[in-house]
């Protein structure tokens, strides 16, 4: 049992990858506007993100060093400074969505305004990051996350016809009433979230949180591959599920509650008051995942003492940037703003983001210095080189398909 | 560790995180300092220079450098030039440098002992050791 | 004086052509002795080439061993580079460095050795 709960890193790591506040809306909307068609985005994303966070692992694990860190040395403080930037707005605008989708969540319990529930959403982020040591926070909201199984349940109820969900995935189609500029905007947008960059932060800062060694090489490797693809899994199992609901009585998805509607649909009230502790479990898991980011790449870009494995008092700019994000964060919460506008306006950001902190991985990661005998494999090495132009690609489309498509309207 | 060593300055020394004998984060090489040998004729590395400033000139924005010299001035009165590491202080040079002295002696660390007295000390629990 | 001060200084040669800037300082460990460090790392030389990113990544000067695209492609890159060695600088004030070899008799940086270098 003991071996199973260390791949809790990934899990937590994994929600903000696939079912935070942004994706969950976001799976939803596919699959009602698309179907199935763009599943195979999620695939795509979900073989990329293991690819780098095996890699970001194993050189947290051999040499402590965390990714931000190599950010800054091997592109220069100038290219350093501009990520910094760049990811400092994601992880802080991400975390302003998330904290609205933990206000979201106890909402939906106790049937009140969510903007009356921010300011209890943030205490309790903020003494859950000040006082939980890391493996326990890891371990109970990677567990309770699990509760967004209630999703796959309701699927099932739903009693599909699975050969016609499968084939839909399998030859990808643009709908009538989408255009291609649509259609490869969500594509990049579901590519992108599966690849944000604050999953390698946390990732990699969490294994030099918990110590990671040499001889934790296999544990990463699990880490991995069972969290990334449960995370994939149940975004997925979120667009089957709209797909089936909404895509028939053409309803289109662009809030979080409406997502939670196929569950009590499907499944009933137990499954629904299930699917709002996973919802509550996710959103917090991902503002604590963007909280501590925010705090990791500032500190590991000027060098300082960083993390929850040392005293507050013994990495005091580090507790003081995540208390004012988190902070900050509530405060523009509650000005009323939407919070999946704000993880939408993100995705532009992660065009910078996303190739300046994949390239600094791939190179350490091959770099014999560093890693000694533990570099990359030539197959590893040719997948992660592909998935370099892809992230460069999408990067660069990012911005005009935006424009295009008025931000996938 | 005595002699010999040919290095690039660029890739081995720039931008790398600095440890203190602790192993506690030190900051990181922001620039280094040149200095000429006595017939004039080569320059040596004489110091690192790390923390309030250091970053800033090597971005090239001097006045923000500059000005950040002077919060720390008066944050810190009488503490020289903080930024200063004498090169004799290093003990390894690795994937991160290491130095023979405690972090607390070094100039970054009066930053972070400002934020640590004025702001964190304040709240319940600082000192609660994580496991 | 700084060492970033040094890398953002453009070199020209006896001729007035501008080189391009200083990309990259080597250090040979032979200068005065700092104790308890040891003998101090004097400045050999100055590689100019494009200030191109992948100049600091290690693919030719440290021990990035991969992939295989990214290596070809840095390696191409660094065959345009030039080395001055110090014995060739006259001047160097603040953005300008002077030296005394024609620009097109520049030899390339030396071969590191890579780990091997170190003792």
């Amino acid at each position: 049992m003991k071996k199973m709960l260390q791949v809790t890193l990934c899990i937590l790591t994994a929600i903000g990858g696939f079912v935070d506040i942004g994706d969950l809306v976001a799976n939803g909307e596919t699959g009602a506007r698309f179907k199935l068609g763009l599943a195979w985005a999620v695939i795509v994303g979900v073989v990329g993100i293991i690819v780098y966070a095996e890699m970001a692992g194993r050189v947290a694990a051999v040499s402590g060093r965390p990714v931000f860190s190599l950010v800054r040395e091997r592109l220069g403080p100038g290219f350093g400074l501009a990520n910094l930037l760049a990811s400092s707005f994601i992880n802080f605008l991400t975390l302003t969505a998330e904290i609205a989708g933990v206000a979201i969540a106890l909402s939906m319990a106790a049937s009140v305004s969510y903007i009356v529930m921010v300011p209890l959403a943030a205490v309790v982020i903020w003494v859950v990051i000040w006082r939980l040591p890391f493996e326990r926070m890891e371990q109970l909201f990677g567990l309770l996350g699990l509760a967004l199984l209630a999703f796959v349940v309701a699927l099932v109820k739903l009693g599909p016809d699975w050969g016609h969900l499968f084939s839909q995935a399998a030859h990808p189609a643009v709908p009538k009433e989408e255009t291609p500029f649509t259609y490869a905007y969500f594509a990049i947008a579901l590519f992108g979230a599966a690849m944000t960059p604050y999953e390698v932060f946390f990732f990699s800062s969490g294994a030099v949180e918990e110590h990671w060694t040499v001889k934790d090489l296999a544990l990463n490797r699990a880490n991995v591959y069972i969290g990334f693809p449960l995370g994939a899994f149940l975004s997925l199992s979120i667009m089957a599920l709209t797909t089936l609901v909404f895509a028939p009585r053409s309803i289109s998805v662009d809030a979080l509650p409406q997502v939670a509607l196929p569950v009590a649909f499907a499944a009933g009230k137990v499954a629904l008051a299930c699917l709002i502790v996973g919802i509550f479990a996710a959103t917090f898991g991902a503002a604590l995942e963007t909280a501590l980011s925010t705090g990791y790449c500032i500190g590991q870009y000027l060098g300082w003492e960083w993390g929850k494995h040392v005293r507050p008092r013994e990495a005091s700019r580090f507790y003081l940037v995540v208390t004012v994000a988190v902070l900050l964060g509530a405060l523009a919460v509650m000005t009323g703003v939407d919070p999946v506008k704000v993880t939408e306006y993100s995705i532009v950001l992660s065009a910078a983001a996303l190739p300046l902190t994949y390239f600094p991985i791939l190179v350490v990661s091959n770099d014999r210095d560093y890693m000694g005998d533990k570099t990359n494999g030539p197959v590893l090495n040719f997948l992660a080189t592909v998935y370099l132009v892809i992230i460069v690609l999408v990067a660069v489309a990012t911005i005009p398909l935006m424009i295009i498509t008025k931000g996938g309207a | 560790m005595s002699a010999g060593r040919t290095l690039w300055a660029g890739l081995r020394l720039l931008d790398r995180q600095l440890v203190d004998r602790n192993g506690r984060m030190a900051g990181c090489v922001d620039d280094l300092e040149l200095a000429t040998t006595e017939d004039g004729q080569h320059l040596y590395v004489s110091a690192i220079l790390s923390g309030p400033g250091a970053l800033a000139q090597r971005l090239r924005r001097r006045r923000y450098g500059s000005w950040m010299r002077g919060v720390h001035a008066l944050v810190s009165p009488g503490e020289g030039d903080p930024t200063r590491i004498a090169f004799n202080l290093v003990s390894d040079i690795g994937d991160h440098i290491t130095v023979a002295a405690d972090h607390e002696e070094l100039g970054s660390a009066s930053a972070e002992r400002w934020v640590r007295d004025h702001v964190i000390a304040h709240i319940p629990g600082s000192g609660h050791a994580p496991e | 004086m700084r060492l970033s001060e040094l890398m953002h200084a453009h070199v020209i040669d006896p001729d007035c052509n501008d080189l391009g800037s200083v990309d990259d300082v080597r250090l040979v460990q032979d200068g005065p002795v700092l104790q308890p460090f040891g003998a101090a790392f004097r400045v050999d030389g100055l590689v100019l080439g494009r200030r191109a990113i992948g100049t600091r990544l290690g693919y030719y000067r440290g021990d990035v061993v991969g992939p295989w695209l990214l290596r070809a492609l840095f390696r191409r890159l660094q065959r345009r580079a030039k080395y001055v060695p110090w014995e060739a600088v006259q001047t160097w004030d603040g953005d300008v460095v002077r030296i005394a070899t024609r620009g097109n008799q520049l030899g390339l940086p030396p071969e590191p050795a890579g780990a091997g270098e170190r003792p």
